[in-house]
């Protein structure tokens, strides 16, 4: 009976050893794993997990929101907030100075957009500045008028190199993708102020890969676009959304600016200081007709439904008022692209003009080596003349590039090439 | 027998007296097209330019081995009216029409009873060359691709033609076109409607002439152009690559420069080396920094990373660049560059960087 009693003792004992063994295993496991848990989450939280999805409390919310105003003084966009209480009203916002520095970041292009029905008694009020953020591929829209700066479009496109804002809200957008492939995306943004104060999608269609130039109508519902081939490169005309694409002619090279004015469909050939190059106009049966020949450092701004072209070779600029008429050198030492010609009869252009002379090539200024720093000149080509317009102040640098002026021919929106900033100039005091 | 001989002799010499009356009491003529030189028993008519375009001067002159000229009454006449006139008059100016007409030209010698004609037709005609390399060139840039050792040159030739009375051009693609290189003609690609051409690019250090000489199948018009390609050296440019907006290609890093990262990333572009991308195969990058040399990347080797955490921030970058199988590809550069190094804290401007 002793003996059955000690042994029923040691498996009891046994039994109790075991137990706490593997409740001290189990203890150990938990606060092991307890340990580890905490580990992953602090990690997790540096990655952003469960932190607040930043809608933020502006409606731009974008590259320019997030960092441009908090680290940049000086002359700064007003924001207009989503409570949905936007005001059609076009107050004049004091703050707007003649020469708007719309956004310190870089973008990657604008144009004038109208918004709503113009009215005669405000049709620079309807007016606005479309422009793309070069970072994230949104759009954004400012106003003159006021000053506001309204982010309408959500669709993150990453390092859009070039954009083209038309009027008809359509917007092509063109990048690199990681194999250096040019990649080009078009779509319409159709969000206004006055609509919707959120921003909404774009939808966009792919267009072919490696399109070397690109050029939309004044109306925006066609696109011409160059495409490399083997023995050089066909322009391609198409719908806006890249339907019915029709091949229009072949060129031997695919070196080439296009250019789409009202009444004008103009090719440059690129530039160089080392060769010359041509222009031409693609006439009836898409038939090559000189506009232009044989001049150095090329660029060439035709006339909306005109004759009359500005032309340059460096920075000689010269002018011819129509076909049959012999050019004449401006006073002015600029480059044709830095110009934009004023709407109406009369042949005024307004002009970026460096106030100093580079001594840089051509090749230096498009490799981004060289800059200018330049003033607004207007200029009277019938007559001849030139008048100084604005020149900015010593410590602001402008290298005026992709200039384009309003239908009201009141203001001038264009970009710095030294930072890829975008400026609006108002012409009238 | 002797009659016969006598009869043939005379014959012959009668056949002679005529033959040499027919030529010397007749007015001598030559027609031709302008445009080359028209050599006429006792004229020689020519232009310049050889191939005149529309709308320019063109000189005409008349020169003759048998007549003296200088003495001579010279009438020029365009479209059969009186252009100019008189002795020793062998120049004269006439101006061409439009694309697409016809200026009948026609000269007359006449002394002491002798005259000499010479006549052509000018039809000018437009040529142009243009040009471009396929030598790299990064996305969007907006000059042209110059040729340089190893590459090609692809030349478009553009030009118009038209046959007097019509409205349209002739097609280039029924023109015939001859290529030179250097004087030397390319058969292998001239013949019909061969507009758009391969060429080698100018050797090293090289100059290449090049001409075109287009004619149509009836030879009726003809057109010329020539142009001279010299070959540049590859040129290296540095330019940051930035996470958000990508390769600032607008804002070149010159020989001093200075960017507000610790870390960043570098990207040379190889402008005009005879390759299709810069990160191609045969493409020898030999990075270093500070004098040491550093590994380029196997899958981006135009690319290079640097952190200055830690240290100065001061880095000279040095590049060498060469080609496994063009030996003449071989260009260099060195480029001092600033980083925000060690306690240097803070978000400074990303969106520009100083070049002093």
């Amino acid at each position: 009976m002793s003996k059955l009693s000690s042994a029923t003792k040691i498996v009891r004992y046994s039994v109790i050893a075991v137990v706490i063994f593997i409740l001290l295993g189990l203890a150990w496991w938990y606060f092991f794993l307890n340990a580890r848990g905490d580990d992953l989450r602090a990690t997790d939280a540096g990655r952003g997990a469960g932190a607040v999805i930043p809608s933020s409390d502006s409606t731009i919310g974008s590259t320019y929101g997030n960092i441009a105003q908090n680290f940049f003084g000086g002359i700064v966009a007003n924001i207009t907030s989503t409570s949905g209480t936007g005001s059609e009203e076009n107050t004049p916002n004091s703050a707007v100075p003649r020469l708007w520095h719309i956004v310190h970041t870089p973008v990657a292009g604008a144009g004038f957009v109208v918004r709503g029905s113009p009215t005669q008694e405000n049709t620079a009020g309807n007016m606005a500045v479309r422009f793309v953020e070069r970072g994230t591929g949104y759009i954004l829209e400012a106003r003159p008028m006021t000053g506001d700066v309204v982010r309408i479009t959500n669709t993150l496109v990453p390092r859009v190199h070039e954009a083209i804002v038309a009027e008809n809200d359509v917007v092509i957008l063109r990048s690199v993708n990681e194999a250096g492939s040019i990649v080009t995306n078009i779509g319409q943004a159709t969000s206004t102020l006055t609509e919707n104060y959120e921003p909404a999608s774009l939808s966009l269609s792919l267009l072919p890969q490696n399109i070397r130039a690109i050029a939309i109508d004044p109306s925006g519902e066609e696109i011409l676009y160059l495409l490399p081939e083997n023995a050089g490169a066909s322009v391609v005309r198409a719908t806006w959304d890249g339907k019915d694409a029709e091949r229009i002619i072949t060129l031997g090279i695919a070196g080439w600016q296009m250019l789409w004015t009202p009444g004008h469909i103009v090719l440059v050939q690129n530039p160089s200081s080392n060769a010359t190059s041509y222009a031409y106009e693609l006439g009836v049966g898409a038939a090559l007709e000189p506009l232009v020949r044989s001049v150095g450092s090329l660029s060439v701004l035709p006339r909306a439904n005109s004759e009359a072209l500005l032309y340059s070779t460096d920075f000689f600029m010269s002018a011819r008022v129509s076909a049959n008429a012999s050019a004449v050198a401006l006073p002015i030492r600029t480059i044709a692209d830095k110009c934009v010609w004023a709407p109406g009869e009369d042949l005024t252009a307004y002009c970026a003009v460096p106030q100093t002379l580079p001594g840089s090539t051509v090749e230096s200024f498009l490799r981004g080596e060289a800059h200018t720093a330049d003033a607004w000149w207007r200029i009277d080509v019938s007559a001849n003349q030139a008048e100084l317009l604005y020149a900015p102040l010593g410590v602001i640098q402008l290298d005026v590039e992709n200039p384009a002026i309003d239908s009201n021919g009141e203001h001038i929106v264009f970009m710095n090439a030294v930072d890829k900033s975008l400026w609006l100039l108002r012409i009238e005091e | 027998m002797m009659t016969r001989v006598c009869f043939v002799r005379h014959a012959l010499v009668v056949g002679t007296t005529l033959l040499l009356a027919i030529f010397f009491l007749s007015p001598n003529t030559a027609h031709a097209q302008l445009g080359l030189d028209v050599f006429g028993a006792n004229l020689t008519l020519t232009t310049a330019p050889v191939y005149p375009s529309p709308n320019q001067s063109v000189r005409l002159s008349v020169q003759s081995l048998l007549l003296d000229l200088a003495s001579s009454d010279i009438t020029w006449y365009a479209d059969n009216v009186v252009v100019a006139n008189g002795v020793g008059l062998t120049e004269t100016i006439v101006t061409t029409g439009s694309l697409g007409s016809a200026t009948n030209i026609r000269v007359e010698a006449r002394r002491q009873g002798t005259s000499a004609v010479a006549e052509g037709i000018i039809r000018p005609t437009e040529v142009e060359i243009l040009w471009e390399s396929d030598s790299y060139v990064p996305p969007f840039y907006r000059g042209r691709a110059l040729p340089s050792a190893g590459s090609n040159v692809r030349l478009f030739s553009v030009s118009r033609f038209q046959y007097t009375g019509t409205q349209s051009t002739v097609s280039p693609d029924k023109l015939i076109y001859t290529w030179k290189k250097n004087n030397k003609i390319l058969k292998s690609i001239s013949g019909l409607g061969s507009h758009t051409v391969l060429l080698e690019g100018p050797v090293l250090f090289g100059t290449d002439n090049i001409s075109v000489e287009i004619k149509t199948a009836d030879n009726s018009l003809r057109g010329f152009a020539s142009i001279r390609i010299s070959s540049v050296e590859p040129y290296l440019a540095l330019y940051e690559e930035h996470p958000v907006f990508g390769v600032l290609y607008h804002n070149a890093l010159g020989s001093r420069a200075s960017v507000p990262e610790t870390e960043a990333t570098f990207v040379v572009v190889p402008y005009f080396a005879p390759v299709r991308n810069p990160d191609d195969g045969f493409l020898q990058y030999e990075w270093s920094i500070n004098r040491t040399d550093i590994a380029s990347s196997p899958t981006h080797p135009s690319a290079i990373t640097i952190n200055a955490e830690g240290s100065s921030g001061l880095a000279s970058i040095e590049l060498a660049l060469t080609h496994a199988t063009n030996f003449f590809l071989s260009v260099s550069r060195t480029w001092n560059i600033t980083l925000a190094g060690a306690g240097d804290s803070g978000f400074s401007n990303p969106f520009r960087s100083s070049n002093p």
